[in-house]
Parts: C-alpha cells; structure tokens; sequence
C-alpha cells in the first residue's frame, strides 16, 4: 500500500506536466487574441504590444517559463485576461469551494438513491420495485441536465415555490443543483449495484452460503455487497474530480457561482491563464481521487495487491 | 450498504474501542432493510433542516440582475456597460447627468466658468464632496499605511469625517486614464484637453524606448543589410522602412539621456556616450535619405552607434528586478512631469480644477459626466501602484477595488462584492446630497441564465432586469404577454447603438487579391439587397427600427441623421449597379463571405443576407461563424469581405459615431478612407456654431453613406423588465444614463417573501 501511494506520488508531477505542455500547446495555437473584442473600441497598436509584453504574451517560451516558474515558487497562476481585476488564484478560490460542496452533496445523494434503488432492485429482482426503479434509473441516465434542471426548476421553484429559483447562499440554494447533478450518477450506481450484485448473487459462494442457511438478504449485505460495491468505487473516482470541479449546465441553470462555467468561457475567451490553471486543477484533483480510489479498493478487498 | 456502517464502526474502534465494539454488535443485529428505512429517514430529515432551516439574508432596497460576471471595475479602464453600470455609483464626477432631460447638473463641482473661446473651463468643487468607505477602518490602514503619528491622525480624520475630494484628485484619475500603460479603452476621449494626445504618445515612446531592445535591433538589422538597404532604391520600401526604424531609435534614446540626466551614478549608463550614438543614428538615417548614401560611412556611423547603445542595454541586462522596479518608478515620476508640463489641467488650489481644450469641444461637460472622468483617491491608489521592471510599465495592484480598500466618493460605497455572485452597495454615509437618494442599498446580482433571471425576477427577489437578451425567444415571448395585456413590466427602449455589416473598402484582401468590394458601387448593390424591413420583421422581431444611417434616429438631441443618403431595399437598381461594375448577373464576383461570431441571431440574419444576394444578385455568399475571440482579430486585421458588427454611442455628440470611418481610426474596420469626409470632420471640429457643426457632420455622413463602408440594418433596441408602479424614477432612455441613486422602489407591505409578483 506504502508503494503504491509513493509510487502514484512519483507519477503525479509527471502526469501533471504532460497535462500542462499539452494543454499549454493547444491554448497557444488556439486562433484568435484575448485582448480583442469584436465590439467597441480598442486601444493603440503600441498598447497593445507593451500589454502583450507584460502578459508575456508575445512569446510562448518566455510565457511557459514564466508561468513554471510563478506556479512552482509562489503558488501563482497568473492573472485572468478575460476578469482583469482578478487572479486565476482568486477565480479559483471564489468557484471550486462552491462547486465541490455542490459536487460533494450531489455525490452523497447519488450514492443513497443509487444504493438504495440498486439494492432493493437485487433483492426482489423482477419485482415491480425493481422494474420501477431501473426505469427511473434509465430515465436518469438519458435526460440531459439542463432538461433535468429546468424541470426541477420549473416545479419547485416555478409552480410550487418550495425551494429558490437560483444563486447562492443558504441551504435551499443546494438543493435543486445538487439533485441534478446527482440525477445521473445515482443512476449510473443504481444499475452498478443492481447489475453487479445480480451477477454474484448466482454466484457458487453465495449459493453455499445460502445452502448453509443465510438468508438471501443476509448474503446479499454480508458478502456480495463488498464485491458489487467494488465497480461503484472506480466509478466514483472519475465522478468525483468531475461533479466537484463544477458542472456548466447546472451552474448555468441555477445561477452557481463556481467553477463550471470557466471550463468553457475561458476556451471562448481564449483566457490563457484561466485555462492553464482551471486544467492542472482539474488534473491534480482527478489524479488525488484516483488515487483514494486505489487506496479504498485495496482496502475493501484484500486479494488485490498493488506491486 | 453494510459496508459503510461497517466502516463507521471500525472508524469509531481507533477512537473508542469500547464504543465502537458496543456499536458494531448493534450494527449487525439490525436488519438491513431497516438500515433501509433509516436512511431515507435520515435523507428527509437532512432536506427538511435545509429547507426549513436556513435563513434568508436581509433584502436590499434595489436588487437587480446582470448576465456575467464584471471584467474590471476599475473607473479608468472598463468598458462594458455592466460595469459601468455599477462602478458609476461608486465615483462621481464633476458633473452628474440630469434625467430625464439628458442635461448636465452639478456633481462634485458645484458651478464651472467657461471662458469665451470655449477652451477653459473652470470648475468649483464643492466643499463638502469626500471620500469614504463602507469598511473605513481597513481602508485607511491601506491608504496611509504607515506607523507616523502623521499617518496615524490621517487614518483617524478619514474614519470620522472622510477626506476631501480635491481638485488633484481629478487630475490624477485623468492621468491615469491618458496613460497608455492600462491599454485604457478610453483614452482617446481624453484627446480633446490640450497636450493630452501628446503626452499619451511621449509615455507611449518612453516606454517603447525603455529596456532598449528595440533599438538595439533597429541597429543591428541596420548593420547587417546595409547593403542591401543602400542598393535598394530611395522610395523602396526597405529603405524607406529602415530610416524610419533608425530615426525612431535616435528618438528614443532621448528618454534615456533624459532619466540618466540628473542622475550620474551607476548603474545608469552615462549619457554622453548616448549622446554621441543618437547623433550617430540621426546621421545614418540622413545618409539613407541622400540620393548617394555613402555604405563606408553608414556602417561606421552604425558602428559607432552600437557601442554605446549595447553597453546601455547592458547595463540594463545587469539591474536586478529591485533595481529595475526602482527604474521604471523613476521614468514613471518622470512622466508625471511631463504630465504637468503637457496636459492642459491644472489645480490653483484643492477647490479647483481649470481645463483648457485643445479646441472648443462642445460637448466637454457631457464627457465629463462619463465614468473614465472619475476621480482617483491618489494616497489609497498610490499605496497599491507597482512597477513592471521589464517593460517600465505601471501596475496597479487589481485588489485595490476590493470592498475592504476601494475609497469612493460616489453616492454609494461598496459593501460587499463576491467575484461572480453579487455586489451590494450601501448609500455612502459622507455624500453631500444624500437626502434626495431613493435607495439605501443596491444588490447586484450574477445571474448568466435568461430563465432564472425571470423566475427569481416572479418570485419577488429581483426588481430589475435591465440585460434580458433582445434577441432570445424569452424576450419575444415576453413582449407578445404584453401585447396581451397580461404585463405592463415589458420595457422596449431604442438604444444609441446601429447594427450593421462591415463593406471591406481596401483595395486589396489580406493575402494580396483584388478585392471587388473596392469598388463602391458593389458595396452600394450589396446594401440594396439587404431587406430590412423583413429583417427586422422576421429575424430580430422586438421592435428594432430598420437603419438606413449610421448615427442612430432619435438618439441625439441636437442631430438629425441623413436619412435621405441612406440606400433603400432596390434589388434592380443593385443589379444595375454590378453590371456596372464589371458584374452582370453576379458573375465574376467571387469569394463573398459573410463572417459573424456565432452567438445570438448573428447566423439567422447572416443567413437571411446571403439567400437574398444569391436571389436577386445571384451571387454564392459564404457563411463563416466562429468564436468571439477569433472574429475580433480578423476585424481588427481587415481580414474579411464582410461581417456583421455592432456601434453604441458613449457620449452625446455625432462624433462618437462619424469618427469611426476617419482614415486610419482604430476603430475603422472597413478600412474606409475618404478625403472629403475627413475634412468635413477636420472642419466640424473648428466650428464654433453648433448649428453649424451639426450641418458638416450630417454633410459628412451623407457623403459615408454614399460609399456604403458599411451596411447598417437595424437600430439596436433594448429591453428591460420591472413593475412601473413599485420601480419608481427609473430612467428610460438610449444612452444607458441610469442615475439608480434617484430610483425609489415602493416596498410592498403586503406581499408575503417567496409569493410571486402580481401581474396586471
């Protein structure tokens, strides 16, 4: 286990470093200028060179060091080109503690619905419970956010009033956002569970068990759980870099100021050091929750050996 | 399931074996379907605290939306309506606007003389204008940092009473915003105080000349093609550009034998040899000028050139980033001398400030109604201004208009502001003329989504929505309610802004072919075919009034536009025109593309434009969309046969529009270049008599409209919902003048929080 986390340790700036000459390169000859806009005026040819110069924007090597250099000794990740007055640093600190909460709820009510429908489907598979909620489950799956967000929206905050229409700022806030975002992957579980524990449910082990008198129930919980649950671990990983670095829809939708939105607008605004950083923070977090991944999987089965 | 009770349990082992142990017994003497139930027990009772458990934060006065977070909210930099919009509360300038009238009414000045040949004007500062803070004490410690007694007693003065607004304040915001090192948007509207142009282009050079690069290169390109430069003839374009290169290099060593001048000790480099190689330099480019420039001579006075020039920048290459910073600190004081030396603004004493125009501007005091003429509190911007070592260029800190540093000395100060979500602004305690301000508290808040933008506006928590998209279907579905009679809170007001299609006028596209559209008459026939009334109708569809000028209709109080030059829908007459032109039929007018970013209903007219011209003129159009990004760099480049394009007007004069299409304008994307408009402009602006003035510029934008550099379409209308009889005094009008400090908003007493607005 000690090697393993070293070892994903070792491999973490590696991975961080392709992702950031990967992405540096496609930002770089990515067309078009942040400091122009297609309205309005613009200042003298002059300025524009000397600003270019002061964002180390004229050359791409000088750019690159620069940058290296500022995020390794500082921390810093530059200044935004499309938010003038803010750093990519602020930027950051003001979106991805909203978007991970957001994200972390999201994953929390995914895995109870998703649990939960996936194992009442496998103790009575075939039953109408069952049936129910792989439907439900499917319908999670196929239904875009933004249709389920909307409608959500539309109800709660729309007819019946119950819940804000969006922002942020108090509890009620969460709710709708979070329960869309956690349409899908509680889906996604669902039928992990359901499917995964079918299978192991016919399993030779399980039927000595249960030839040894456990109940169906309790073989379902004590022992094909732990294996069924195994595939909703490596899931989770991926998911949870995901839903917690922000989701552009649903924060569009409800109005959340995190982080989901930048993953797009600063294509769109050819934001260089938005991009740059919002990537290796993306980068860092998926590559963390991998590696909890790991850590957890060889935690809830023993046989697997990391070398 | 059991697998995260088991882990809780096993948590709980480490921390209490006893309790752990008791609670795993009880773990699995539960029946999992119970565990079941529990949890969805547990999950309800987890929304229920959510929903009934948190509270709501306290109403502003004014709520209303915007669609994105601000760029910059620095007075001297933005330029975006939204944030404008915000900022213009916190700073007030000399004058206010006076709504609805669209006049000027005193602001921080309480009068202003203007001398009789309409060049000075002097303004009286009130004396109870001050700044202050919605968090005093933190902006103090930032202003006057430092531990004196001196600086202690300035903390304390400004916490109880604020500071004064000067007349040096004034200044120094002006300053800021001509200086080039901002890349300000808006410093050109500067250019009409005397010596501003000037002192802009003198920093311009300065900081161009300052780390000595260029000039080094200019040298040494020099050295290397002499011969080539000497062989090629006087008017070729090598030569012609070299001389410049080498002239513009000599110049620019000025400012280094200038900061150097005062200051002999290292590790500035001493002057005289830089002396010496400007004098070099100046010799090389006249020989270059001669019609037989002598190589031998040349090269020596390049080489002597070179010496002192090299060791200069040496010397440059050596300082290390302290010592650099303590550099372009000294070119900016430096600067500030120029500036005083220069601009045309002086302060007799702190209670008044005398402008002097570098040619009667009769629209000067609407300008300085305008945001970028804010003042700046200097100590507080002082205290957060750094210097970039590298290029010499000032920095200023972009925290400094955080809500616990920004000093203000507009009606509001600003509270709170979370990047992204919101910005609340309490009415300033320390402004002069609080007692007629309707509003003690404006909240902002950011909401990117039309929908949701509506459904918090129904639910009562928005008054106001002034960025509904005019071109969405929630707009038209909101218009077509009213037209119903189901709302009354629909507001469609033309705005000071033209769409319009950009006619490349050059003679030739970027990659050297001929470019048809040269040829007015093509343009003209183009624009014939472009049917307005149906665009209007049917593509854009919220009550936009077809353009036929550039300057918009009604939107100037004093100027009618020509709309008799403008070209009316006449596909016969367009098909007249091309065969004219060389074209009959369309033939051989090839590689007509229509370039627009894709977003809003750019494509759908853009589509609508190219089916009518393959229609009636039977040319093929290309469509190209692409990203904001990079359309704008192709418009900056001319790089393209045509594209949609959009004009807001930014203060109430004719010019603001007509200056545009000014050969070699910034801002003139067609690349149109007329002599007889640009002198009528040149004329215009000597023209004392207004009526007069007016007449050249009409004159003027005839003749525009007659070369067609442009097709306009429509006159851009916008739209803004809130409930008439609550929102109060809220101003409608072209130009986005808002005055929010003047709007009242009735609280409605008997409306329960969350209960949807009544519609009438």
């Amino acid at each position: 286990m000690t090697r393993l986390i070293l070892w994903r340790l070792v491999q973490f700036p590696v991975i961080l470093a392709a992702v950031f000459l990967i992405t540096f390169f496609l930002a770089w000859v990515m067309p078009g200028n942040p400091m122009e806009r297609p309205e309005g005026r613009r200042p003298p040819i002059e300025v524009q060179i000397a600003m270019k110069k002061q964002y180390h924007l004229d050359n791409k090597w000088e750019f690159m060091g620069t940058y290296v250099v500022n995020v390794v000794t500082k921390g810093d990740l530059g200044p935004s080109l499309k938010y003038r007055d803010q750093r990519v640093n602020d930027i950051l600190a003001s979106g991805l503690p909203i978007s991970a909460l957001l994200g972390l709820l999201s994953l929390v009510i995914a895995l109870h619905l998703g649990l939960f429908a996936g194992v009442v489907g496998a103790l009575k598979p075939g039953s109408l419970l069952d049936l129910g909620s792989l439907t439900i489950a499917l319908i999670g799956v196929s239904l875009p956010t933004f249709v389920t967000g909307t409608l959500l929206l539309l109800v709660f905050a729309g007819v019946l009033h119950w819940l804000p229409a969006g922002g942020w700022g108090t509890a009620q806030h969460l709710i709708l956002p979070a329960v869309t975002l956690a349409a899908l992957p509680a889906a996604y579980i669902a039928r992990l569970v359901r499917l995964g524990l079918a299978d192991i449910m016919t399993s030779d082990y399980i039927r000595t068990a249960m030839a040894k008198g456990l109940l169906r129930r309790e073989a379902l919980f004590k022992h094909a759980m732990k294996v069924a649950f195994l595939p909703v671990l490596s899931f989770l990983g991926p998911a949870a870099a995901g839903t917690m670095t922000g989701s552009f829809v649903v924060e569009k939708v409800f109005s959340i100021p995190g982080m989901g939105d930048y993953f797009i607008n600063a294509v769109l605004s050819k934001d260089q050091y938005l991009i740059l950083g919002l990537v290796i923070t993306y980068a860092t977090i998926l590559v963390a929750f991998n590696l909890l991944v790991d850590v957890a999987y060889a935690w809830f089965d023993p046989r697997i050996e990391y070398d | 399931m059991s697998h995260e009770i088991v882990a809780a349990g096993r948590a709980t082992v480490v921390g209490g074996r006893q309790f752990g142990v008791l609670l795993s017994c009880r773990v699995m003497s539960l029946r999992p379907i119970h565990w079941l139930i529990l949890l969805v027990v547990l999950d309800l009772g987890a929304m229920i605290w959510l929903i009934a458990g948190a509270g709501e934060e306290e109403r502003a006065d004014l709520v209303f939306a915007s669609n994105d977070g601000h760029r910059m909210l620095d007075p001297q930099r933005l330029s975006w309506n939204h944030d404008i919009r915000v900022v213009e509360l916190l700073f007030e300038r000399l004058v206010r606007m006076k709504l609805p009238d669209m006049v000027v009414e005193p602001g921080a000045a309480e009068s202003w003389d203007v001398s009789d040949d309409r060049r000075t004007y002097t303004f009286h500062l009130r004396s109870d204008a001050r700044w202050y803070s919605a968090h005093p004490s933190s902006a103090a410690t930032r202003a006057w940092g430092g531990n004196s007694p001196e600086q202690s007693k300035r903390r304390a003065d400004f916490i109880a009473d604020g500071d004064p607004v000067t007349a040096g304040d004034f200044i120094y915001g002006w300053r800021r915003a001509i200086m080039p090192d901002f890349a300000a948007d808006y410093s050109q509207l500067f250019f009409v105080i005397e010596g501003a142009e000037k002192f802009f282009n003198w920093r311009q050079e300065q900081i161009a000349s300052y780390n000595l690069e260029s000039q080094q290169k200019a040298i040494d390109e020099a050295i290397e093609n002499v011969d080539k430069v000497v062989a090629a003839g006087r008017d070729d374009a090598l030569r012609q550009d070299t001389i410049a290169k080498l002239t513009r290099a000599s110049a620019h060593l000025e400012y280094h034998i200038d900061a150097v001048k005062d200051k002999p000790d290292p590790p500035n480099p001493p002057d005289t040899p830089l002396i010496a190689a400007q004098a070099a330099l100046r010799r090389a480019a006249a020989q270059l000028e001669s019609d037989k420039p002598d190589v031998a001579a040349i090269r020596k006075e390049l080489e002597d050139a070179k010496g002192p020039v090299d060791s200069a920048r040496a010397v440059f290459e050596k300082l290390n980033p302290m010592e650099r910073e303590a550099r372009a600190k000294a070119w900016y004081d430096r600067a500030g001398e120029e500036f005083k030396k220069t601009v045309g603004v002086s302060a007799p004493d702190d209670r008044t400030l005398v402008v002097r125009l570098a040619q009667p501007t009769p629209y000067f005091l609407e300008l300085t109604a305008f945001i970028t003429f804010s003042p700046a509190h200097k100590p507080s911007l002082e205290a957060q201004l750094g210097f970039d070592g590298d290029t010499g260029m000032i920095v200023q800190d972009p925290y400094w208009m955080r809500a616990d540093r920004l000093i203000c000395n507009g009606p509001y100060v600003l509270e709170r502001r979370r990047f992204r979500r919101d910005m609340l602004m309490t009415a300033n305690p320390k402004y002069w003329d609080r007692a007629n301000m309707g509003n003690s508290s404006i909240l902002e808040l950011i909401v990117p989504e039309k929908i949701t933008q509506l459904k918090l506006y129904d639910a009562g928590k928005i008054d106001w929505l002034p960025d509904l998209p005019t071109t969405s279907t929630t707009a038209s579905d909101l218009l077509k309610e009213q037209k119903a009679g189901r709302r009354n809170d629909v507001h469609v007001i033309g705005a000071s802004g033209t769409y319009f299609y950009n006619l490349n006028c050059m003679e030739k596209f970027l990659d050297g072919t001929p470019n048809p559209l040269h040829d007015p008459r093509v343009r003209r026939a183009l624009s014939m075919c472009i049917d307005r009334d149906l665009i209007v109708e049917k593509v854009a569809s919220l009550g936009q009034r077809p353009a036929y000028t550039f300057t918009p209709i009604d939107a100037l109080p004093t100027y009618q536009p020509p709309v008799e030059a403008g070209v009316r829908y006449d596909p016969d007459g367009a098909r007249k025109l091309l065969a004219e032109a060389g074209y009959p039929g369309g033939e051989g007018l090839k590689g007509i593309e229509i370039l627009y970013n894709t977003a809003n209903e750019h494509e759908r007219l853009a589509q609508q434009i190219a089916y009518t011209w393959k229609q009636e003129l039977g040319i093929s159009v290309k469509l190209s969309g692409m990203e904001v990004a990079t359309f704008g760099e192709r418009l900056k480049n001319h790089d393209f046969v045509v594209t949609r394009a959009g004009w807001f007007g930014d203060y109430l004069d004719p010019t603001t529009f007509l200056e545009k299409f000014q050969t070699g304008n910034g801002n003139n994307d067609p690349g149109y270049s007329n002599e007889q408009f640009d002198g009528l402009l040149r004329q215009a602006a000597g023209e004392l008599d207004q009526t007069k003035r007016m007449a050249l510029l009409r004159e003027a934008e005839a003749i525009m409209l007659r070369d067609q550099p442009i097709a306009p379409i429509y006159q851009y209308t916008q739209l803004e919902v809130f409930d008439p009889d609550r929102v109060k005094n809220m101003p409608l009008n072209a130009w986005h003048f808002r005055r929010l400090d003047r709007v009242q908003v009735i609280k409605d007493q008997s409306r329960k929080p969350g209960e949807p607005e009544s519609r009438k």
